[in-house]
């Protein structure tokens, strides 16, 4: 099975400023990290702050959300029975289908730390920035900015994770956020 | 013995006569196979032979506590076919197999590996610890915060399939006395415990075979040579947070471990010729892992003479082996197969795998 994207924010602007964040619900998982704009707001009642999601087009791309909530992973059987088994390992996590999750609004300046995971491709030399795409749900590498939010490569790095006997670093890229319109 | 098998203490129901007995009876166990002449018992050393007698006496006993009937009450062969007393000898096969595996397993490879049981219908799970600490940057003077650092556990799991053997002898045998049932469930009491011991040695193995032979990442390395075994020994107790490393090996693996100088070995003296190896070079301690039989295949080996393995025993064990619930003990009557056969199962569920967060070092000779 493959592994899930793995983020963390360095410093973002949500951090701070409690708009840039808002309670999401879809009927598909969802990364972290993964892009999509905002939908309509939830008509089901008990849900008044929750919104649906939408695939990022071309006329969305400077108004995208990132996935990111804390890593509690579910595992579901196949009747469709759900269960906190205590996972820690965050590459299992993704935000669960029909369950609210939260999601932040990147900013120009704003920090991520994410694994390969999250890109729609590998990373080949030239690949200066990573930008939201249409009909793209993880960003797209690329040799420079888009027409929308694009993220600036800073560094090649690594998160840790417990992993057993070996390597416990996964690669990961950490970018800032260049450009939005 | 320090610990006892959950399912052993729920067998005893804490009834500590019962426990010490039952510990007693793994220590002259674990002495026979060991050649011992002489044992430890409860009240200081005492004879083999005296072992073996107390050890009858306590099976005896036990017999009779579980099933309710006294053996001077019946003739023996009556006695012996009763369902009950049957059930209960072979639970207590059971219960003492179940001390017996885990025991001798700790003592010989206890270096490489760590014991755990759970109770039927678990599965074991283990949280893993990065061994990374963040990194540190220099920041300036006027900003409350500054990248957010974090990292993560990790999280793996084992579940355990059973393993199961069964014995049989044609009834005519046992009345003929040419075989009895009870030495071939020794026999297979053995096998499990020898199963078990292939199991983690090629989990090891494997593992350790795997390692990174290039870069920063290097821990494998082809051919002994001082300084490459000692700076994989560094590296190995360094990356595992401190902990002395130290170099394992068959006898003729550790044989090869020589100061580079020739001029240093009139100072070996006849603790190499007596040992056949070092126990300490530069420093570091030189532990004998004892080859034993592959019986999968005749007269071959199961350690490899050509590795030296490097781990830190401080450390998390590399290898986990996980016990489900007790050994089942199933024994069949006289009369149960048509064929007349005596039939005995012994089924033991357990999983071997290499969680760790330690690191280890391979060293081909």
């Amino acid at each position: 099975m493959a592994n899930k994207t793995v983020m963390i924010p360095l410093e973002v602007s949500a951090a701070d400023i409690r708009t840039r964040l808002a309670s999401f619900k879809t009927s598909a998982d969802v990364e972290q990290g993964q892009l999509f704009s905002r939908g309509a707001l939830s008509t089901t009642a008990g849900e008044s702050e929750v919104y649906a999601i939408a695939t990022p087009a071309t006329a969305t791309l400077s108004v995208l959300y990132m996935a990111y909530s804390p890593e509690s992973v579910i595992v579901e059987a196949a009747n469709g029975n759900q269960y906190k088994v205590g996972d820690m390992d965050p590459r299992s996590f993704t935000n669960v289908a029909d369950l609210v999750f939260t999601g932040f609004k990147p900013a120009v300046d704003d920090k991520i730390l994410i694994t390969a995971d999250g890109f729609t491709g590998a990373w080949v030399s030239g690949n200066t920035h990573a930008v939201a795409a249409d009909g793209q749900s993880k960003l797209v590498w690329a040799s420079g900015v888009a027409g929308g939010l694009s993220f600036e490569l800073e560094a090649t790095s690594y998160i840790s994770i417990g992993l057993s006997f070996g390597s416990q670093r996964v690669t990961a890229y950490q970018l800032r956020c260049v450009k939005l319109v | 013995m320090n610990k006892m098998p959950i399912s052993v203490m729920n067998f005893t129901a804490g009834n500590e006569i019962r426990e010490k007995a039952y510990a007693q009876m793994a220590a002259y166990v674990a002495a026979y196979n060991e050649g011992k002449k002489n044992v430890m018992g409860e009240d200081g050393e005492v004879s083999f032979s005296k072992a073996n007698e107390t050890v009858l006496k306590f099976y005896k006993s036990e017999i009779e506590f579980m099933s309710g009937k006294k053996m001077s009450d019946y003739p023996l062969d009556v006695y012996c076919n009763f369902a009950d007393v049957k059930q209960a000898a072979f639970a207590i096969i059971g219960m003492i197999t179940d001390l017996i595996i885990p025991d001798a397993l700790i003592k010989d490879i206890g270096m490489i590996s760590a014991i755990k049981n759970i109770g039927f219908g678990d599965s074991f799970k283990i949280d893993i610890q990065p061994r990374d600490l963040f990194i540190v940057s220099k920041g300036s003077r006027g900003k409350r915060s500054y990248d957010a650092k974090r990292q993560f556990k990790g999280t793996y799991t084992l579940i355990p399939e059973p393993r199961n053997i069964t014995v049989a002898i044609p009834l005519y045998s046992i009345l003929s006395g040419d075989y009895s049932i009870a030495e071939f469930v020794m026999k297979a009491v053995q096998s499990i415990e020898v199963n078990v011991r292939y199991d983690i040695y090629d989990a090891f193995d494997t593992a350790m075979a795997a390692l990174a032979t290039t870069g920063d990442a290097l821990l494998k390395i082809v051919g002994f040579s001082q300084d490459t075994a000692l700076g994989l020994q560094q590296k190995v107790s360094a990356w595992n947070g401190n902990k002395e490393a130290v170099f394992l090996g068959t006898k003729i693996a550790l044989g090869k471990i020589l100061p580079a100088s020739t001029n240093f070995r009139f100072d070996l003296g006849s603790e190499y010729v007596k040992v056949g190896h070092l126990r300490d070079y530069f420093g570091v301690s030189c532990i004998e892992l004892q080859n034993v039989a592959d019986y999968r295949t005749e007269f071959k080996m199961k350690l490899k003479d050509t590795v030296l393995y490097v781990v830190s025993p401080a450390a998390d064990k590399i290898v986990k082996v996980v016990f489900e619930g007790s050994t089942l003990a199933n024994a069949g009557g006289n009369y149960d197969n048509a064929n007349l056969q005596v039939e005995t199962t012994l089924s033991k569920s357990y999983a071997v795998g290499v969680l760790t967060g330690a690191i280890g070092g391979y060293i081909t000779l």
